[in-house]
């Protein structure tokens, strides 16, 4: 199947004509997002997240390879994001379409480019050795909002991952197994998560978390990504319906609203799996990190 | 102690299912029938097409022989000629693996029956015409000439080779790779307790009847797809 079915244009006009009643199909608020579950593996650094019928699985994973020549005392830090006939069967194998370029550079662009990840702390000998963090994002139900989900996801596993400890004496790099050593946190500088607003009726209507058939009929999306500090990452409108800058503005706004409330979430869910963890109170005698 | 189920844990696909044994966790998902590109069109029956994905990293040519080695068993099992055509499009997602070490031939011949159980468990689930119920099973041989029937992470490091089987009802053999070092007598001793195997888990055993049942496997393949079958018809009674 090439492409997604298109709505029926009697199941648009239904969609708009409740719109501008500010009635949303499943009876949701405007700004208000589907529920939310996040969960984690039995791994370090698998992160499962569902809003409403979307899912989406982040999976991060480490191996030591040499850096690149140019970036001698930094890590390598990938994201690959591959859409599989899973979440749709739009979605055709080994053959990039519109959305997954888009997923791939909006996440690039708010974690990888925003410094989320401190690359540096990746570095084992420089010039020769390094960590490369590999993150894995796998759509397993497409229904709208992928962006979110995905970014969520990522940023989840990437607080919930240890990479291996290691030990350093002269030239000699020892690597050691989860078994061996409680393995360490990455270093992450902030957390930054992405919220898309569609907008219709030329932008006099804006709301969040679309589903599927809410994305197909909308006239166009601005993607906002920060943190919870307010401080913007990146924002992205890929044409569609023009907006002007107060918008833009008020948009941001209730962004930062949102981003409070998935940092929370984020934060609330980590501990609670520390705590599940941590039988006996033995892990934080286990660490063999140095305060910084 | 059968393996874990989820059956239909997604929501676009056509057929789902999450099957987790004690060394793999994949999801299956199964759409179709649907529209075939023009150059994979069978005139005469439905094309089968597999993707596997890693938990992490993407696919190469060891996932290319798992996928050509899963549509080949899927194959014999599916009724293809009932929708030719067309196109039945399964994608398998590895959630985990098992952390020890293994040698990459025995790691791919140890997945092959958690991805066949899943794929087969999903196309039950999508409702796709089947031909016949099948069933895999692990097999490990250890240093000392030990058979060991689906084998710990730990037995299957220290494993000199390892088969995978799977059967039909009828117990046609459906297929059979192996890794490592065995010879001929071996692989007779390991194929009959592997098809064994293979039979408890599709069917009720004869003299289950006789009290015994505590030694007796119990046939999980057969009594999950009985509970799904009677949840599908429970609407009939009901009206």
């Amino acid at each position: 199947m090439p492409r997604e079915a298109d709505p029926s244009t009697n199941e648009q006009a239904f969609l708009l004509s409740a719109l501008r009643e500010n009635i949303r199909l499943d009876g949701r608020a405007l700004d208000a997002y589907r529920p939310i579950s996040l969960s984690f593996g039995e791994d370090y650094g698998t992160a499962d997240v569902r809003i409403g019928k979307t899912r989406v699985r982040a999976t991060i994973s480490a191996d030591v390879v040499t850096p690149f020549v140019d970036r001698k005392f930094d890590g390598v830090f990938t994201i690959s994001t591959e859409l599989s006939p899973m979440a749709s069967p739009a979605f055709e194998v080994g053959r990039q379409d519109q959305t997954e370029i888009l997923l791939s550079r909006i996440l690039e662009k708010t974690v990888r480019r925003s410094g989320a990840l401190d690359t540096e702390s990746l570095c084992i000998v420089a010039g020769q050795k390094c960590f490369h963090i590999r993150a894995d994002i796998h759509v397993m139900d497409h229904d709208g909002n992928l962006v979110d989900a995905s970014c969520l996801a990522l940023i989840a596993a990437l607080l919930h991952f240890r990479r291996p400890d290691v030990e350093i004496k002269g030239e000699e790099v020892t690597v050691f197994s989860v078994r061996e050593r409680e393995p360490v946190k990455l270093a992450m500088q902030h957390q930054p998560f992405c919220v898309t607003t569609s907008c219709y009726e030329e932008g006099t209507i804006l709301l969040h978390d679309a589903t599927l058939l809410e994305e197909q009929c909308r006239e166009g999306d601005v993607l906002i990504s920060m943190n919870k500090f307010g401080e913007i990452c990146q924002i992205a409108k890929y044409g569609g319906a023009p907006m002007d800058g107060l918008s833009i503005l008020t948009c941001t706004n209730t962004v930062l609203e949102r981003v409070k409330i998935f940092d929370q979430l984020v934060k609330d869910r980590i501990a609670e799996d520390e705590k599940r963890r941590d039988v006996g109170g033995l892990i934080a005698e286990l660490s063999a990190e140095n305060d910084r | 102690m059968g393996p874990e189920i989820i059956h239909h844990p997604l929501v676009r696909a056509d057929g789902s299912a999450t099957y987790s044994s004690s060394l793999f966790s994949v999801t299956a998902a199964v759409n179709g029938p649907i529209e075939v590109q023009r150059r994979d069109e069978l005139p005469e029956e439905a094309a089968i097409e597999v993707n596997i994905r890693p938990s992490s990293g993407v696919g190469g040519p060891r996932e290319r022989w798992l996928e050509s080695v899963v549509s080949g068993v899927l194959r014999s099992v599916l009724l293809v000629h009932m929708n030719p055509r067309t196109l039945i499009q399964i994608t398998l997602q590895v959630t985990k693996e098992p952390s020890l070490k293994l040698r990459r031939s025995v790691k791919d011949i140890a997945a092959l029956p958690s991805l066949l159980h899943a794929s087969f468990l999903a196309v039950a689930d999508g409702g796709l015409p089947l031909a016949t119920t099948m069933s895999a099973s692990l097999v490990a041989v250890a240093e000392t000439g030990e058979t060991v029937l689906e084998p710990s992470e730990k037995e299957l490091a220290k494993s000199r080779s390892a088969h995978a089987f799977s059967f039909n009802t009828h117990g046609d053999l459906l297929l059979d790779e192996s890794a490592g070092e065995f010879d001929s007598q071996m692989w007779e001793s390991v194929c009959q307790l592997a098809a064994k195997a293979c039979a408890d888990t599709v069917q009720r055993g004869e003299d289950e009847a006789m009290g015994n049942g505590a030694a007796e496997k119990l046939p999980w393949l057969r009594l999950e797809l009985e509970d799904r079958a009677r949840e599908g018809s429970a609407w009939r009674e009901t009206t």
